[in-house]
C-alpha cells in the first residue's frame, strides 16, 4: 500500500483505536471484578457460627472458636482466599443502629471468621447488651472481597468515580508513630449517612451537588479512627474503592426460614412478581401510609428511615394540597379493590382534612354561565394550578367508587365546574388562575396538569353519569394525543402517564383506537428506558427501572407511575381485543424492580427503631427519604397489577 | 485523478451504503417516528442514499444519472427535512411553555445537524459526479461541448 494509502487508513483507524485503548486502559486500571458471592450454605455456616459468638453457645453446640474452625474445614467456600486479606466487616445491628462493628482480616474467608470470633467476644458494643437485646439483634456482614484505586483525576472524576451503594471507601492509615491500620466506611454506610449527591463541583451554584462527596466521607473516617486531636490530619492515608460480599441475618422471627440474606444498595433480594406478593406489598404500603395520617387528617409528609426523623403534621409548614389528595387517592384505591376495613376511618380522616385545606384556600366564585366554582389552592397562596384541582376531584371520585357514599360530590361538581371553566374550546386548559384578578394565564403550560384534569372529568362521567363530563374528558385527550400530530413530535413522548390513565378511565363510555395506539407507543417509548436483566453491569438491581444510563440512578417513583400508567395501556388493548404482551412484561419487570425497593420486615434493621416503616418506598435505591407520593404511586401499580393478574387467572 | 480507477468511486460507494445503513438504524431502530408519512420521509432518505451506493458501485453510463438523480433527492429531502424541524421549533415554542422552549432547542439542534448528517454527501457527490472526472469515472464524455 502507498504511503497515502496507509495514512487514509491511519486517519480512519486511529481515533477509534486511541478511544478503545483509553477505555481498555480505564477499566483495566479501575473496574473491580468481585469474585462470585458466597453460596447459601457458607453464609448460613457463617452466621451460625457469629450467631453463636454474640448470643453465646447453643446447648449442644460447638464453643465459637472451634465452631469457627470445623466450618472453615467443612464448607469449600470458607476457604476461599481473601484478596488482601479481606476484612471481614461484622455489625450487630439493634433498632436501626450498628450497636457493635469489628474488622476482622484473614488470609481466607475461614480465617477473617475465626479474627471475627476474637473480635466479638472482646468487643464494648456487644458487652453492653443484654441477652434480650442479643437475640433481638441482626447480624450483618460485609465481607470485602476486591478492591480497586480510587479515581484521581481531580475532584469531579473522584465524585463520579464510585458506584453508589456498590462500591464501599477505604483508607489505609499510617500515623506519625508509625502505627497502620485500616478504616473502612462499607458501600450502604455511605448512602445511609447521605455521601452521595452531595459533592459540590462548584462553590458558587451551592444547589449543584454532585456525586461522592469525598471530604465528607473522609471526615467520618476520622471520626471512625478515634485518634488525638490533629493525628489524623498528620497521618499518611491511602485511599481505595472496594467491593463487598454482603449479607444480613434474617429478622429473629424468621431466621429459621432459610440462610441469610445477601444485600444489594442494603436490601434484600426481591420476592417473586405474583399477584399475591403484590397484593401484599400494596397493602403494606396502605399501611406505611395510615401509620404516616396523624390524628388531623394530615399526613407525615416526609419520613427518613435513617434518622426517623420526619415532617411534622401538626405544624403548619411545607404541604403539598396535590399529593395529600393523590396518596388519599390511592388509599381509596386500595380499599376499593381489597375492602379492607382499617383503610376505612383513616381514609375519611384524610378527606375531611382535604375538605378543610380546600376551604381554607378560599378560592370560590361562579363561572360565567353562573355556576358555583371551588378550586384548591394552599392558604395564603394567590395562584391556582390546574393539577392540584384534578387530583382533588380525582381523590374525591374515587372516594365515592369505594365506598358508595357521595357525601363529597357537591365539592367535587364545584371543583369540576372550574376545570370545566379552564378548558378551551379546543380541548386544551388553562393551567394557572388568578384568585385576586380571575385571571386565567393564557400562557403557561405545565407537566401532568392536562392529564390530571383529564382523568378527573373521566372519573366525575363515572361516579356521575353526566356527559358533560365524557365530553369534556374525551376533547382533553384528543388535545392531549393531536399535540404531536407535528414533525417532530413523532419522535418522542412528553410525561404522558395520566393520559393513558384517563383514556382508561374513560372506556367504554369513550372507545378509540387511536388511543390505544398511542398509550402503545408510548410504552415502547418508555421500554427503550428500561434497562433489562444482566443489561447494567454490577447493578442488576436495576433491572426495570426506567434509567436512560447505568450512570444515573433511577427514581423509584416513576417506575410506579409509569407502571400505573402501562397497566392502563395495557388494559386499553385487554378492552379492544388487541393485548399488547410487551407492555404486560414491562409492566411486570417494572414491578419486580419496585418490589425490590420496597421495605419488608427483612430489610429494616437499618432503620430508625421507633417509627413504621414496612411498606415504605424510598425515593432510590441509595436514599431511605420517603415521601407520601413515592408509596403512593408504587403501589397504586402494585394493586392494580395484583387486580390485573387476578383477572387472568380467571 | 479522474480514471476509471478513480479511487472517489469506491470512497463514495462506502459512505453512501454506511449512511443508508446509518439512517434504517437510527429512523426505523433508534428513534421511529410513529407518524407514516414520516416513515415514508425516513424511507425515502435510505432508499435515495442506497441509490447513490448501488449507482456508484454499478459505475455504468446509465448508473452515472441514477447517482445525479439520487444526490438530487437525498439534497431535497435535506432541505425537507431542515423546514420541518425549524416548523416544528416554532411549534414547540408556541405551544408548551418550558418544556416547549427546551423540545426547540432539540429540534433546531437536528435542524442543524441535517446539514453535516444528511446535505453534504450528497452535495460532494452531485458536484464530484459533474466534474469532468466523475463523468470520466462512468464512462461519460464531457457534460456540455
Amino acid at each position: 500500500m502507498s504511503r497515502r494509502g496507509w495514512l487514509a487508513v491511519a486517519l480512519w483507524v486511529l481515533p477509534s483505536l486511541v478511544a478503545v485503548s483509553v477505555a481498555a486502559l480505564v477499566a483495566g486500571r479501575y473496574r473491580i471484578t468481585p469474585p462470585p458471592p458466597l453460596d447459601g450454605a457458607a453464609r448460613a455456616a457463617v452466621m451460625e457460627v457469629l450467631g453463636q459468638a454474640l448470643r453465646g453457645q447453643a446447648a449442644g453446640a460447638s464453643e465459637p472458636r472451634a465452631a469457627a474452625e470445623r466450618a472453615a474445614e467443612e464448607i469449600d467456600d470458607l476457604a476461599r482466599p481473601l484478596d488482601q486479606r479481606g476484612p471481614m466487616v461484622v455489625s450487630v445491628w439493634l433498632g436501626g443502629r450498628a450497636q457493635a462493628r469489628v474488622l476482622a482480616y484473614g488470609d481466607t474467608v475461614g480465617g477473617a471468621l475465626r479474627a471475627a470470633v476474637e473480635a466479638l467476644a472482646s468487643d464494648a458494643g456487644v458487652a453492653a447488651l443484654s441477652a434480650a437485646e442479643r437475640a433481638e439483634a441482626r447480624i450483618k456482614v460485609d465481607l470485602v472481597v476486591a478492591r480497586g484505586p480510587l479515581v484521581e483525576w481531580g475532584e469531579l472524576a473522584r465524585a463520579l468515580g464510585f458506584h453508589p451503594g456498590i462500591d464501599g471507601f477505604a483508607a489505609t492509615l499510617t500515623t506519625p508513630s508509625g502505627d497502620t491500620r485500616e478504616l473502612l466506611l462499607t458501600p450502604d454506610e455511605l448512602f445511609l449517612h447521605r455521601l452521595f449527591g452531595s459533592y459540590r463541583p462548584l462553590d458558587y451554584i451551592p444547589e449543584f451537588t454532585i456525586g461522592f462527596d469525598f471530604e465528607r466521607a473522609d471526615m467520618m473516617l476520622a471520626k471512625h479512627a478515634q485518634l488525638g486531636s490533629g493525628v489524623y490530619g498528620q497521618s499518611e492515608r491511602h485511599y481505595a474503592r472496594f467491593r463487598a460480599d454482603s449479607f444480613v441475618e434474617r429478622p429473629r422471627a424468621q431466621r429459621d426460614q432459610g440462610p441469610p440474606l445477601p444485600l444489594t444498595r442494603g436490601l434484600p433480594p426481591a420476592p417473586p412478581v405474583t399477584a399475591e406478593t403484590l397484593r401484599a406489598a400494596a397493602l403494606a404500603g396502605g399501611r406505611y401510609l395510615v401509620a404516616h395520617l396523624a390524628d388531623n387528617g394530615r399526613y407525615v409528609y416526609e419520613r427518613d428511615l435513617t434518622t426517623g426523623h420526619g415532617t411534622d403534621p401538626h405544624q403548619r409548614g411545607a404541604y403539598s394540597i396535590p399529593r395529600h389528595a393523590g396518596t388519599t387517592y390511592f388509599l381509596a384505591e386500595l380499599y376499593r379493590l381489597t375492602g379492607e376495613d382499617w383503610l376505612r376511618e383513616p381514609i375519611e380522616r384524610a378527606f375531611a382534612h382535604l375538605e378543610e385545606l380546600i376551604r381554607a384556600g378560599g378560592c370560590r366564585g361562579a363561572t360565567a354561565t353562573g355556576e358555583r366554582f371551588a378550586c384548591v389552592v394552599d392558604q395564603g397562596d394567590r395562584e391556582a394550578h390546574l393539577g392540584s384541582t384534578a387530583l382533588t376531584v380525582v381523590a374525591l371520585a374515587e372516594y365515592q367508587r369505594a365506598t358508595d357514599d357521595d357525601r363529597y360530590q357537591p365539592l367535587a361538581r364545584q371543583l369540576s365546574a372550574w376545570l370545566l371553566d379552564m378548558q378551551r374550546p379546543d380541548g386544551s386548559f388553562h393551567h394557572l388562575y388568578d384568585l385576586d384578578s380571575g385571571r386565567k394565564d393564557p400562557d403557561e403550560q405545565l407537566f401532568y396538569y392536562a392529564g390530571e384534569s383529564a382523568l378527573a372529568l373521566a372519573r366525575m362521567h363515572v361516579v356521575t353519569g353526566e356527559v358533560v363530563y365524557r365530553d369534556a374528558a374525551e376533547r382533553a385527550l384528543d388535545h392531549l394525543i393531536g399535540w404531536y400530530d407535528f414533525f417532530a413530535g413523532g419522535f418522542f413522548y412528553g410525561e404522558e402517564h395520566w393520559t393513558c390513565i384517563a383514556a382508561e378511565a374513560l372506556y367504554p363510555a369513550v372507545e378509540r383506537d387511536r388511543y390505544r395506539r398511542f398509550c402503545n407507543g408510548y410504552g415502547a417509548f418508555l421500554r427503550r428506558q428500561q434497562p433489562a436483566e444482566g443489561e447494567f453491569i454490577d447493578q442488576s438491581d436495576y433491572a426495570g427501572s426506567y434509567n436512560v444510563t447505568p450512570y444515573l440512578i433511577p427514581q423509584n417513583t416513576p417506575a410506579g407511575s409509569r407502571t400505573e400508567s402501562m397497566i392502563s395501556a395495557y388494559l386499553l388493548g385487554v378492552h379492544q381485543g388487541a393485548p399488547e404482551p410487551a407492555l404486560r412484561a414491562q409492566i411486570l419487570a417494572a414491578l419486580q424492580y419496585t418490589l425490590g425497593q420496597q421495605l419488608r420486615d427483612d430489610g429494616t434493621f437499618a432503620v430508625s427503631g421507633e417509627i413504621v416503616s414496612v411498606g415504605a418506598v424510598p425515593g432510590t435505591p441509595v436514599d431511605r427519604a420517603v415521601r407520601i407520593d413515592f408509596v403512593q404511586h408504587v403501589c397504586s401499580a402494585m394493586i392494580r397489577a395484583a387486580v390485573m393478574l387476578e383477572a387472568e387467572d380467571r | 485523478m479522474g480514471t476509471a480507477r478513480d479511487p472517489r468511486v469506491l470512497i463514495y460507494a462506502g459512505f453512501d451504503l454506511a449512511m443508508a445503513i446509518v439512517y434504517a438504524v437510527l429512523l426505523f431502530g433508534i428513534i421511529p417516528s410513529r407518524h407514516a408519512w414520516v416513515q415514508g420521509l425516513s424511507g425515502a432518505l435510505v432508499a435515495a442514499a442506497a441509490a447513490m451506493g448501488v449507482a456508484m458501485l454499478a459505475r455504468r453510463p446509465w448508473s452515472w444519472w441514477l447517482g445525479v438523480g439520487a444526490s438530487t433527492a437525498l439534497l431535497a429531502l435535506a432541505l425537507v427535512w431542515l423546514v420541518l424541524c425549524l416548523l416544528s421549533a416554532a411549534f414547540l415554542t408556541g405551544t408548551y411553555g418550558s418544556f416547549g422552549q427546551a423540545g426547540a432547542l432539540f429540534a433546531l439542534l437536528g435542524a442543524a445537524l441535517i446539514i453535516e448528517l444528511i446535505a453534504l454527501l450528497p452535495a460532494l457527490q452531485l458536484k464530484y459526479l459533474m466534474t469532468r472526472a466523475g463523468r470520466r469515472a462512468f464512462g461519460r464524455g464531457e457534460a456540455w461541448r
